[in-house]
């Protein structure tokens, strides 16, 4: 069963255009990743899925419904949470109530303050530490608590392990199959491919905002990915 | 003893300006929008007040539950229609759109009720007052029951701000409104409710002014920049701060009255210049504003 | 790839010869009305200029620079009381004193700027406005029969300087005009400029870049105090009379130069002289009207600014330039004519 459908996807900001004619597909439970390289329109791509990117043309497809017209906090409501890249925790709020703003929508489910907790040991006892006294790592996980606390069916992770040592990075991908557990979907976008290729069972490559290859992780060479990633030494 | 006495009249003084500084801090705070009509807000708000008493025959006290509705209601209305298109974009605009809006409500005010300085009549309430130590030192009991009435807003408004959802919201909004939005924050909700607390505490101080001294259609330029004055000196961000900013600024204009009534206002403009010479980001500020 | 084979890079264009044309026959015709004896055009005619001066300065400060001043006034009445100082305390010749009163102010600027530039924003629009004030009330305050505190003083002209003043004044009125939007276009034209709308369009990126933001946006701030003093200075020759609260009133002076600027256009350097004029030619059609009562007036100036600003943000300007992207009057820009070029957006 589909979950999310982005058909002939085209989006970009004002007068630049970032992605074009983009189709893709998950389905429910499922996770996949998107991959390519800087600039090529994989946060765009993410930003157009959670509403706060103009799309030109084409539909978004969610649970059976097109969502293209909907405001972000809508989306939010219907179950698509984005962590976005950067992490963008609210500085000058709590752990605790960057927690509560991401309860926010009310939307219920297995996703609590408490769950949070147990799943990201490193956040419990900073309750009431302010959010921009966290390490990146701790922003990191608090951003995708924040996430969760809106219970969502779809959770995109924009660039999770930017910025942030390898062992940290391991330790955030250690917790995202108790994220599926739950019955959430996930769509990671990375620069850095292992990881996310690792992590799914499907992937799309963008390059200058096309898809430039997909396929199962397994079945994809490890030349394919590199001319798919870097538009080179492949004739479309 | 006068210079206790004064000092005692600046801090109840200061009370009001704080009050008259509340909304322009908050939103400022929540979306970094630049009022300036927020002081003819003030002062349309008393004019209102005194046609409503003048209509009616009732007392000024009343005409605050009357008002204060209103003036929420039109806070909304002018987030809706004006404020909304100016939020984020070029702040010159912004300036532009509610510099505007300031000589336009002015002119209207001065058209409606010409150039004669009104008052709103509390009665024998306003002549009122305590004395303390032996004879000298004098206070007014609405003077000092207004501070009262500043301070518990601004405890109200500090309790909202950080204990309720809303108030959360407020401040992740304040923090990055894209993300707040992600978070299924309505910020156009949010920033109505801020332009109408804003637009709601600075009628009241309008009202309470206008209960003590007689105001006129061109008062709110001043009164905006007693209220701008007062959130500087205090520092950005904090409403503690904005209170503290309000009582020194009502005590440099009323010890520079008693040098010389010339330099009431010289010398708390003065004070404010010095403040931001010393320490831009205001006494209690925590960030910097450059 | 694309080869590019033949280019050429220029500013002018053949409108933009044209405009400077239409606008030097203007000119002439000013100084034909100088040199004349209708003492009612000659004064229109200086106070268009004053004005035209006094928004393109508001407008450099402002739409180039981001820096929003509402307390243009402090420099008005500075410039004013600098050419009483100067003409009734010191003896200068009235003429010979705008200059240098424009000099002085432009020195005292600089402590207010430090001042000013405190704040950000927004709330360096309200600090230049408190400066203005504070101003305001040291000149009124000041108990100098030089200055005359609160009730004023007027510039004393000599006998000799009395036939005549309104076509001296006239001739200064349209030098200080043209040497103003002259100045403006070059400077903006100049390594300086662009550093300037570098910092206006993204100022981390032009501070990575090296472009020194804080002391660029000074040293408009200067040169815009001392060409707005100079025009006060040339206003008040034709005045004479000055008083605090008028030399130093928001209303009569920032406010129509903001409404103008926004009428004409934020940001160009057309835009400020076809607000004046529009503001100007619309200000005189309502004064022959009784329906218009200055508050009705001003009320619309309000909404106008406010509708603008909201709705036209390009100004007339800007929805003339929409119609004709090539109009130009002062090109500021640099255009590249490239033969047989052919575009692929995506560089493929």
């Amino acid at each position: 069963m589909s979950l999310l459908e982005v058909r002939n996807l085209s989006a970009g900001y004002g007068q630049f255009q970032a992605l074009f004619d983009i189709s893709l597909n998950l389905n429910e439970g499922a996770a996949i990743a998107v991959i390519g390289a800087n600039g090529a329109g994989k946060s765009t791509l993410l930003k157009s899925i959670a509403g706060v990117v103009d799309v030109i043309f084409g539909e978004i497809i969610f649970d059976g419904e097109s969502i293209v017209n909907l405001q972000p906090h809508e989306r939010l409501n219907r179950g698509i949470a984005l962590v976005p890249e950067g992490r963008r925790i609210f500085r000058s709020l709590t752990v605790d109530e960057n927690l509560s703003i991401g309860a926010y929508s009310r939307r219920q489910g297995v996703w609590n303050r408490d769950l949070v907790y147990e799943v990201f040991p490193m956040l419990a006892k900073l309750t009431d530490r302010r959010a921009d006294k966290l390490s990146g790592g701790e922003q990191q996980a608090l951003a995708i608590g924040r996430a969760l606390m809106s219970n969502p069916r779809l959770l995109l992770l924009d660039e999770v392990s930017l910025g942030l040592a390898p062992i940290i990075v391991k330790k955030l991908y250690e917790i995202l199959p108790r994220i599926r557990a739950t019955g959430c979907s996930l769509i990671y976008v990375e620069q850095d491919t292992n990881q996310a290729l690792s992590a799914s069972e499907y992937a799309y490559c963008l390059l200058e905002g096309q898809v430039s290859l997909e396929g199962k992780p397994a079945d994809l060479s490890r030349e394919q990915i590199a001319s798919a990633y870097f538009g080179i030494g492949v004739n479309k | 003893m006068n210079w206790l006495n004064a000092i005692i009249q600046g801090v109840l003084v200061g009370g009001l300006y704080a009050m008259y500084a509340t909304g322009l801090s908050v939103s400022f705070g929540v979306m970094r929008l630049v009022n300036l009509a927020h002081g003819d807000l003030a002062v349309g708000s008393a004019f209102i007040a005194s046609t409503f008493c003048l209509a009616t025959g009732l007392s000024p006290f009343l005409a605050i539950f009357v008002v204060l509705p209103l003036s929420a209601l039109v806070g909304i209305g002018l987030q809706v229609a004006v404020f909304n298109r100016v939020v984020g974009v070029d702040p010159s605009y912004q300036i532009v759109a509610t510099f505007g809006l300031s000589i336009a409500i002015q002119n209207v005010l001065l058209q409606q009720y010409a150039a004669n300085p009104r008052a709103l009549n509390i009665g024998d309430f306003g002549n009122r007052s305590l004395k303390l130590v032996g004879d000298d030192v004098v206070i007014g009991l609405f003077p000092l029951s207004r501070f009262v009435v500043a301070v518990l807003v601004l405890v109200l408004l500090s309790l909202f701000i950080g204990r309720t959802r809303i108030g959360r919201a407020f401040r992740a909004t304040s923090d990055d409104p894209d993300i707040a939005r992600l978070m299924g924050v309505n910020i156009r909700v949010i920033y109505a409710v801020a332009f109408a607390i804003a637009v709601t505490t600075v009628a009241l101080a309008g009202i309470f002014n206008g209960m003590q001294t007689q105001f006129s259609a061109a008062d709110g330029p001043a009164l905006l920049i007693y209220a701008f004055e007062s959130v500087i000196i205090g520092g950005l961000g904090s409403l503690w701060g904005t209170l503290c900013g309000g009582i020194i600024l009502g005590i440099a204009q009323t010890i520079g009255a008693e040098i010389d009534p010339g330099w009431k206002q010289l010398i708390g403009h003065l004070v404010f210049l010095i403040v931001l010479l010393v320490r831009p980001m205001g006494i209690f500020g925590k960030d910097e504003l450059r | 790839m694309t080869s590019i084979q033949e280019f050429s890079v220029s500013r002018t264009t053949i409108t933009s010869r044209i405009c400077q044309s239409v606008l030097l026959i203007c000119v002439f015709w000013m100084l034909f009305i100088a040199s004349g004896d209708n003492k009612a055009s000659q004064g229109k005619i200086i106070d268009l200029c004053v004005f035209i001066v006094l928004a393109s300065m508001w407008n450099l400060l402002t739409g180039f620079s981001g820096l929003i001043s509402i307390g243009q006034q402090a420099f008005v009445g500075l410039g004013a009381y600098s050419l009483i100082v100067l003409a009734n305390g010191a003896g200068i010749n009235i003429y010979l004193a705008v200059i240098p009163s424009a000099i002085i102010v432009a020195v005292i600027s600089i402590p207010l700027g430090l001042v000013a530039f405190r704040l950000r924003g927004g709330y360096f629009a309200i600090g230049t406005w408190v400066i203005a004030e504070v101003v305001r009330l040291i000149v009124k305050n000041n108990q100098s029969s030089v200055i005359g505190a609160g009730t004023g003083t007027s510039l004393e002209v000599p006998e000799s300087l009395k036939s005549g003043r309104y076509q001296v004044t006239t001739f200064i009125a349209i030098s200080v005009v043209v040497v103003s939007v002259v100045f403006v276009y070059l400077f903006l034209r100049s390594r300086f400029g662009l550093a300037l709308q570098s910092v206006r369009d993204n100022e981390t990126g032009a501070r990575s870049l090296g472009v020194d933001s804080y002391r660029v946006r000074f040293v408009v701030y200067i040169v815009a105090s001392f060409f707005t003093s100079l025009a006060a200075a040339t206003y008040y020759i034709k005045g004479l009379s000055v008083q605090p609260d008028a030399a130093f009133n928001i209303g009569s002076w920032t406010a129509p130069i903001i409404v103008m600027v926004v009428i004409g256009g934020i940001g160009t350097i057309e835009g400020p002289i076809i607000g004046a004029v529009l503001y100007y030619l619309v200000r005189d059609f309502v004064s022959k009207h009784e329906f218009f009562s200055d508050p009705t007036f001003l009320i619309l100036t309000g909404v106008v600014a406010l509708i603008f600003a909201l709705f036209v943000k390009g100004g007339i300007w800007g929805l003339l330039l929409r119609k004709f992207p090539k109009l130009t009057v002062f090109p500021v820009k640099r255009r590249v004519h490239i033969e047989n070029f052919e575009f692929d957006q995506r560089g493929n």
